[in-house]
Formats: structure tokens, sequence, C-alpha cells
């Protein structure tokens, strides 16, 4: 399994750097001469101009400018941002956990949520309760993240002003406020950004829950379950535990969707966030941000795939001892 | 939906015999079109691509005609304009017609260049051996790490604003690792397959077992999967045009018009709701087509009764 | 419409009466067991026989009523189990039943384990759940079982996933967790058909051994009538959903009476075999969902007369306990000398 783990890190390791090949060559291919665009930007001071020609070291050749920026990129060292005036890395340092909080927090729920719908709906499929559900489930994933949010938005902090409409905390009463509060706060924020992504990341769990399940109801052990005389229940928990695995391995295919969903959810809550960095720094061409985002955004989404690969093999015994 | 529990151990073989039901030997379509929600979703799609085709004819305004932007913007739904004007004055409905060309079209168009490109890398990667499939396949990861809009945006803001060919292009570019994937597992499971094996013991050439006898059997999973392409690309063109990336103004497409909207959606509602509800029906329509297909191929389809 | 049965009521452990099951299916409604009634005696082997599709793995699915749907057991039906209807009981009621009272062993030793949990929580769990026992001696038990089973190292296998095991092993942890409970009834359905030769033979050993041991009752199903020589004392052959002949096994042997039963001798390969090929029964059986209206078997029946053709033969006492569902009985003189078929 060690040997497993290496391998994939490995593998991670390779896709960051391809993503940042990628972003290189995007950025190369270009019309026109890089940052062309940036020359008549008045933000852009003759310091900025200069390391910015220094990092992707302008006056090279190609292959001399992206060794440089490849060896920049790994020692970690992500530019400066013209929109913030500060460095890439401590921008992100600063939206990344917004996002992971967002998306973590959405995660666990969908998670939850999508599992146990879907084993309701397997243990009585072809039910009316399962079609309807099937068809609600089917109706949210194919409503876009950014309509759902706008539609939550407007049912729940316009029209019944329970949530509030933007951002993290209440930026008026916050700095009063003990941290118990500040906790009830920071959760009153999450809950429409959050209920957003749980919507639609529950309704795929729970599409492919419950075929997960009726492919492992009918096999063998499952009949041997009821022969043992184990309650229904019982039954559908043999089955969950198997058909689980799948899951899981789907929630490591679903970051990538995850974190783009993320983009268009922090945008119109005005969540904090990687996304709505990303989008800020697009409006603002402001490109070591953009480029720094695409390579953090990706280097998470290889890890939580990892994540999920190895939660699965480590709750399959045939494949834990390999 | 309803999936056959297999008729137990000793009788497993009979049902076999026994004539399949119709619906087992008609086409895609035919099953298709026996089942409710499908049939309603084929109809709507119809009638969208004619309105989409037909908008010159059809649209009651001139989309982009700014008549009067004091008097006559943001005006509510009416018997004049039955889905209001936006902050420009200009009818939304037209607007939502040409917007149906542009969206349907970049959709269509997208989701054809990802599958012709997603199939024809797959089937590269299986047969060309076991480095080139390597070597592929670490590409197709790398693009499916990176979040689908993030790359788009990425594209977008450094390129600057695109028309609508190269977002068709760009949209395709970006929707085709799947596919590839797919393909690529699909083609494994049947090169073990006896007809492959035959074929190549007969001495046929490589391509030719990959047009001849791989890819047939490839059809349906494929169409089923671009079918969900449609709806991908659907959202994910609004997705740009309303985050300000989109086609150029003052060109429509549903999610500009959406875009317009925003910020202003409890006062100009309709400006939201109207290209809200189409893209969502839309997307809805063809998801439950590919849903559908998925059930029809994999066999899980039987008539209801 | 039942017949006497030939064991006094005293003994007997379970009474199938008039049992039907019918699967609704595309095609229309396969009757998979058709009628089927027979006893076990407490204690007794007995042996259940026929190909694929005749029924059999049906029936033992049905006295655990663990027919799913399309499937359906006819209310019509009885299976009369310790003075309880067991198609009467509640579901709650029939769950006591299943693995504490009445326990089945299945063909496929290779899945019908569940491949996530270890052999030793599989087995603890049937004590568990029928006996309240605490987690720590449900497991005492399962590896007691185990060892009962002739697993080596019974403690340190109980740890291990069912990919770990040889399939013989498989098998005795099946059998193990069937029998944990000390059933009075075990059905095994084709237990050893997946396993190795010699695998077999171990296998048809241990189950002879725990059957004398636990002094239970043994419905085996299986397609080879090798097995059932060396293991039942009597025989049921099934054909077409329904039980055609019904002897002791010695009487079965020497004396089969019904031209399917003969058909299947004739296929059974011997030691003494001076053939160059082992015969077949020409034809295959008809589907559930179109039984001919006579005699099942007269397709496929060397000395069908018209009167096959018009009505359905009952199941008629050839001798003592020896029944047979053919009119040959009562028209001994209708029995053609046929020289089987050989077959390719």
């Amino acid at each position: 399994m060690l040997g497993l783990v290496v391998r994939r890190l490995l593998v991670a390791v390779v896709i960051a750097f391809l993503v940042a090949t990628l972003s290189f060559v995007l950025v190369h291919a270009a019309p026109g001469e890089p940052f062309a665009a940036l020359r008549e930007d008045a933000r852009m001071t003759q310091e900025m101009a200069q390391r910015l020609r220094e990092q992707y070291g302008l006056d090279r050749p190609l292959g001399v400018q992206y060794v440089r920026y490849i060896a920049s990129l790994a020692r970690g060292d992500l530019g400066e941002s013209f929109l913030q005036r500060r460095p890439v890395r401590s921008v992100l340092a600063d939206a990344l956990p917004n996002s992971l909080l967002l998306m973590a927090t959405a995660l666990v729920v969908a998670f939850a949520l999508g599992v146990a719908l879907g084993a309701l709906q397997a243990s009585r499929h072809g039910s009316r309760f399962d079609r309807t559900l099937g068809g609600v489930s089917l109706t949210l994933a194919s409503v876009p993240e950014y309509l759902l949010a706008i539609g939550l938005l407007l049912a729940f902090a316009y029209l019944l002003p329970i949530f509030p409409t933007a951002g993290m905390s209440d930026p008026v009463m916050w700095r009063f406020m003990s941290p118990m509060q500040r906790l009830t706060d920071l959760a009153r924020h999450l809950v429409l950004p959050a209920t957003t992504l749980v919507l639609i990341i529950a309704s795929v769990v729970a599409r492919y829950q419950r075929a997960a399940l009726l492919d492992v109801l009918p096999d063998d052990f499952i009949r041997t379950a009821k022969a043992k005389g184990l309650s229904r229940g019982r039954v559908l928990l043999h089955a969950l535990r198997n058909a689980l695995l799948p899951t899981i391995t789907l929630i490591g295919l679903l970051f990538p969707a995850l974190f783009g969903g993320a983009v268009f959810v922090e945008n119109v809550f005005s969540w904090p966030g990687m996304g709505r960095t990303i989008v800020d720094a697009l409006g603002a061409r402001d490109y070591p941000l953009i480029i720094g985002s695409m390579v953090v955004g990706s280097i998470f989404v290889v890890v939580g795939g990892l994540v999920a690969d190895l939660a699965v093999m480590s709750a399959d015994p045939r494949t834990r001892a390999a | 939906m309803h999936r056959p529990t297999p008729l137990s151990y000793d009788v497993a073989g009979a049902p076999l015999d026994a004539p399949a039901p119709e619906v087992w030997r008609a086409t895609p379509f035919r099953a298709l079109w026996q089942d409710g929600a499908a049939r309603a979703a084929l109809c709507l799609l119809v009638a969208l691509l004619l309105v989409a085709v037909f908008a010159p004819w059809l649209a009651p305004y001139d989309p982009i005609a700014q008549p009067d932007i004091i008097g006559l913007k943001y005006l509510p739904p009416s018997a004049a304009h039955p889905f209001g004007t936006d902050a420009y004055s200009r009818d939304v409905l037209s607007r939502m017609m040409y917007g149906a060309r542009v969206s349907l079209s970049i959709a269509i168009l997208a989701m054809l260049l990802s599958t012709f490109i997603g199939t024809a890398y797959g089937l590269v990667a299986v047969l060309g051996g076991r480095f080139t499939d390597a070597v592929l396949m670490r590409g197709v990861d790398t693009f499916l790490a990176i979040p689908r809009i993030l790359l788009l945006l990425g594209v977008v803001a450094i390129w600057g604003d695109l028309t609508v060919k190269p977002l068709i292009v760009v949209i395709g570019l970006s929707g085709w690792f799947a596919a590839a994937r797919l393909v690529r597992t699909l083609v494994l499971g049947l090169r073990e397959r006896d007809f492959v094996i035959a074929a190549r013991g007969l001495g046929a050439h490589t391509s030719s077992i990959a047009v001849r006898h791989v890819l047939p059997h490839l059809a349906s999973p494929i169409l089923v999967a671009a079918t969900f392409g449609v709806g991908a690309a659907l959202v994910i063109e609004a997705g740009l045009s309303f985050l300000g990336y989109g086609v150029d103004e003052p060109q429509a497409s549903w999610g500009s018009i959406l875009r317009d909207g925003q910020g202003n959606f409890v006062s100009a509602w309709w400006l939201s709701v109207v290209p809200g509800a189409a893209l969502v029906i839309t997307v809805l329509a063809v998801n439950v087509i590919a849903d559908r297909l998925r059930d029809i191929a994999s066999g899980r389809h039987l008539p209801r009764g | 419409m039942t017949a006497p049965s030939p064991i006094a009521p005293q003994d007997t452990l379970i009474d199938v009466q008039n049992l039907h099951v019918a699967f609704s299916t595309p095609a229309g409604l396969a009757r998979a067991v058709d009628g089927v009634s027979f006893t076990i005696a407490q204690g007794e082997t007995v042996g259940m026989v026929g190909e694929s599709g005749c029924g059999k793995t049906v029936t033992g699915l049905s006295l655990l009523r663990l027919i799913e749907p399309p499937g359906r057991i006819d209310p019509s039906s009885r299976i009369l189990f310790e003075g309880r209807d067991l198609l009467r009981l509640s579901e709650r009621e029939i769950r006591r039943v299943r693995g504490r009272r009445i326990a089945m062993v299945f063909q496929e030793p290779m899945t019908a384990l569940n491949p996530v949990f270890t052999v030793g929580e599989q087995i603890a769990e049937v004590v568990r759940v029928h006996e309240g026992a605490s987690r720590r001696s449900a497991w005492q038990r399962a590896v007691e079982m185990l060892e009962r089973v002739g697993l080596p190292s019974p403690a340190d296998r109980a740890k291990q996933y069912p990919h770990q095991l040889s399939g013989g092993m498989r098998q005795r942890v099946l059998i193990g967790m069937a029998l944990v409970m000390r059933p009075a009834l075990l059905i095994a359905d084709e237990p050893t058909t997946a396993l190795d030769v010699t695998v077999q033979a171990q296998i048809l050993e241990l189950l002879r051994e725990l059957q004398r041991d636990f002094a239970m009752a043994v419905l085996l199903i299986t397609h080879d009538l090798g097995v059932i020589a060396e293991t039942a004392t009597r025989v049921l052959v099934m054909y077409g959903g329904e039980i055609v002949e019904e002897a002791s096994v010695d009487e079965l042997f020497a004396n089969a009476h019904h031209p399917y039963t003969q058909g299947l001798l004739a296929a059974m390969p011997r030691v003494d075999d001076t053939r160059d090929r082992l015969t077949t029964i020409p034809g295959t059986v008809p589907p559930p969902t179109a039984w001919p209206s006579g005699c099942r078997f007269r397709d496929r029946c060397p000395h069908a007369w018209d009167r096959t053709a018009r009505e359905h033969p009952d199941l008629f006492v050839v001798s003592g306990a020896h029944r047979s569902r053919c009119f040959l009985v009562q028209e001994p003189e209708r029995r053609r000398v046929v020289v089987a078929e050989q077959a390719e």
C-alpha cells in the first residue's frame, strides 16, 4: 500500500507540473506579447514590471524562461499580485482556507445526505418514492450552480430574510462579538452557499449510490445475509458496506466539479475564497494571481482525488493488504 | 428505471429463450419514444431547435435594437413584450430566440467536437500500445484535474474576448477528457472479447479492427455521454457569460441575458427568471434523454406495467 | 391433492404441500415450481436432483421464503415445519427460522461470502442476531465452529477476509456459518459443484459427518446423481417444476422407473464404463412460461404416445414408497426397448 501511495503522490506532482506548464503555454500562446495589455495599466509600477520580467525572463529564450518559471514555482514563489500589491502566495493563503471551509462542509453534508437518500431509494426501488426522488435529483443535477445560488439568495435572503446575503461575517458587528457569537455568525453566513453546493452534489451522490446498491443487491452474499436471518436493515448494511466503495471513488472525481461550483457560488454570495479571488483576478487581468490560482486549485483537486483513492483502498480489504 | 431482478437461479435461462419484448429489439429512438418523460423532452427540444432556426422570422423585434433606452427600459412582461425589456430597452423574447441560436449551436457543436476528439484520443491511447497509453492518459489526468470552468476562464481571460466560433472551439476543447477516458476503458474491456481476438487472429489491421469491430460496440455509451455533454456545454457557456466572459455584446446568449439581470433580480426579475428557466428546462430535457438512453443501453429498461 | 406421505407423521420435520412458485417475466408467468409436495424426516438426508431450470433451487429458496419479486410463492402452498406453516409466519418470525432452525449453503463459495467482512465476523453475526450474544462470545463461537468444519488455525483464519481463503476453505466457512446455530434442517444447494474434484469429496465427507453428529436433516440439491448416491438415503427427481420420481436411493439406482430418471442414470459416468461416449437426453427443458399440457417430458421421451399429450400424469405408486409421474405405471406394455442416442 505504501508503494501505491508513493506512486500516486508522484503522479500528483507530475500533474501539478503539467498544469504549471499548461499555464505557461497559455500565457505564451496568447495573441501578441505576453502582458501586452498591461503596458498601459496605470497600476503597473516600474518595479512590478521589472519583477514580472524577471520572473518570466521575457528577454531570454523560451526554454530558459520555462525552466526559470518552473523553478520559481517549485520554490513556492508565485509572484506578486497586481491587484492586491502583495505576494500571490499570501493572497491565496487567505482565500484557500475559506474555500476549504465551504467545500468541506458541503462535501460532508452532501455525502451523508446522498448516501442516505440513495440507500433509501435502492431499498424500495421502483416505488413511487424512488421515482419521485429520482426525478428531483435529476432536476437538481441539471440546475447550474449559479442559478440555484441566485434562487436560494432570492428566497432566503431577500423574500424571507432569514440568512445574510453576502460575505462570511457581519461587517459591522463582527468586532463586537464574542467568539461564540462569531462562530454562529459564520455558520449563518455559511448556510446558503453551502446548501447550494450540497443540493447539487447530494443529488449526484444519491443517483450514484442508488445505482451502486442496485448493482450489489442481487449479489450472492446478499442472499447469504438474508438466509442467515438478518433484518432488512442489517442486510442493507451488508450491501452498503460494499456499495460505498464506488461512491467514495466518485467523491474523488467530483473535486474538480466541486471547485468549479464553488467559483460560481462564492461569486454569487461574495464568499472570500479561491473562486472569488480568481474571478476578481480575471477582471483585473492579474496574471500572476490567475496562474497561481489555477496551479493551487489543481493541486487541491489532485490531492482530493488522492485522499479519496486512499480512503477506498483502506476501506476495501481486497486492496488494503496489497 | 426498473431493474429486472435476476429471475432466480434455476429459471434464469428460460426468459432468454422466450421472445424478447418489443422494446428490446426496437431502435434506441423507439424505446425512448415509449417513455413518457423522454418523449416530452424530445418534443421540447425539437420545438426549441425550430425556434432557434427560424428566429429571424419568429422574433417580434430586432434583438439588438434599442428603440428608447429611457422610456422603454426594464418594462415588465406585457402583451407587447411577453418577457419584458432589458436595460437598453431591447425585447427579451426576441433576445431569447436569437440567444437560443447562439446557446444551442455552441452547445451542440462543442459537444460534437469533444466527442470526436475524445473518441479518437481514447482509441489511439489503447491501440497504440502500453507506452503511448501511459503518456496520453497522464495528459488526460492533468486536464481532468483542472476544473473545466477554471481552464476556460484562464484561456478566455488571457486570450481576450471571444466570438461565437472561437468559443465553440474552446468549449469543445475543454470537454473531451472524460470522453477519452470512457472510450479507453470501454475499448480495454472489448479488446479481450472474442470477436476482436478473432479479427486479430485473421490478420486484420489494428485500425480496421478499431473502426469495424470496436467502434460499433461503443456507439451507445458514447451516445449517452455525448447527450450529457450537450447539457454540460449549455451550462458552461451560460456560466462563462454569467461571469462576463461569454459572447460579446450586443449579441445575445441565454447566459448573457442572465448576466444582464444579475444585480437587478429583485426589480427586473424577468431578466433572471426567463433565461434561468429556459436553461434549466433545456438542460433537464437533455439530461432526461441521456438518463433514459443509458437505461436502455444497459438493458435496464423494461416497460413499466 | 397431496398423496399420503410414506413417512410416519411423528418423524416428519418438514412437510411441503403443493408448493407453487411463479415469476412474472416479460415473456409471461414462469411457473418455476408447479405443485411440489414432499416431506423430510428428522435426521434424514434427501437428495433433490434435476437439470438446471427444473425448479430445484427455487424449491430450496422457498423453504426459507427467500423468493424475491418478481417471484411469488402461491398462497395456497403450505410448508409445515415444527408445527407451523412457514408461509404464514410474519417477516419477523420467519427471520427467527432462517439461519437458526433452517440454514442454507449456496453453490458459489466465491461470491456467497461478503468480501468486506472477515469470515469470523460473518459467522459471529449469526450468533449475535439469533442469541443476542456478546461480540466476544459470538466470536468465540465462530472460532469453535471454524475448527469444527476443519479449518486449520481457526483463530487466525477467522480474522481473514474471504479473498484470502481457497474455494474449499470458503465452502467450509459457509457450512460453519449455516451450522453455528445447530439447525434442524440444512438445505445444501449444489455445495460442491464449483469445487475441485478432490475438494468435493472432502466437503461431502464433512457434510456427512456433521449431519450425523448434529442429527440434522439435509436437503441436498444437485444435478449430480453421483453425489446423491454417496450421501442421501432418499431421492426426489425434479423435471419441469414437478417431482417426477421419488424413491429410496437403492430402489432408484436399481429400478428407476421414469424415463427421465433412466436418462439421467444413463448419462452418469461409471468406473466400469465400457461405452465410448456418454449418452445424453435429447432436447431441452421447455420454458417455464409455457409448460406442455400433457406430460412435460413427452417431447424428449422415447415412449410417448397420444395419451401423454392429452393428460397430465399423477405421481403414481410404483411399489411401496417408490412413485413415478408416468403413465407407464398404468400401461407398462407401452414401454419400448430403445437404444439411447449417443452424444457427439
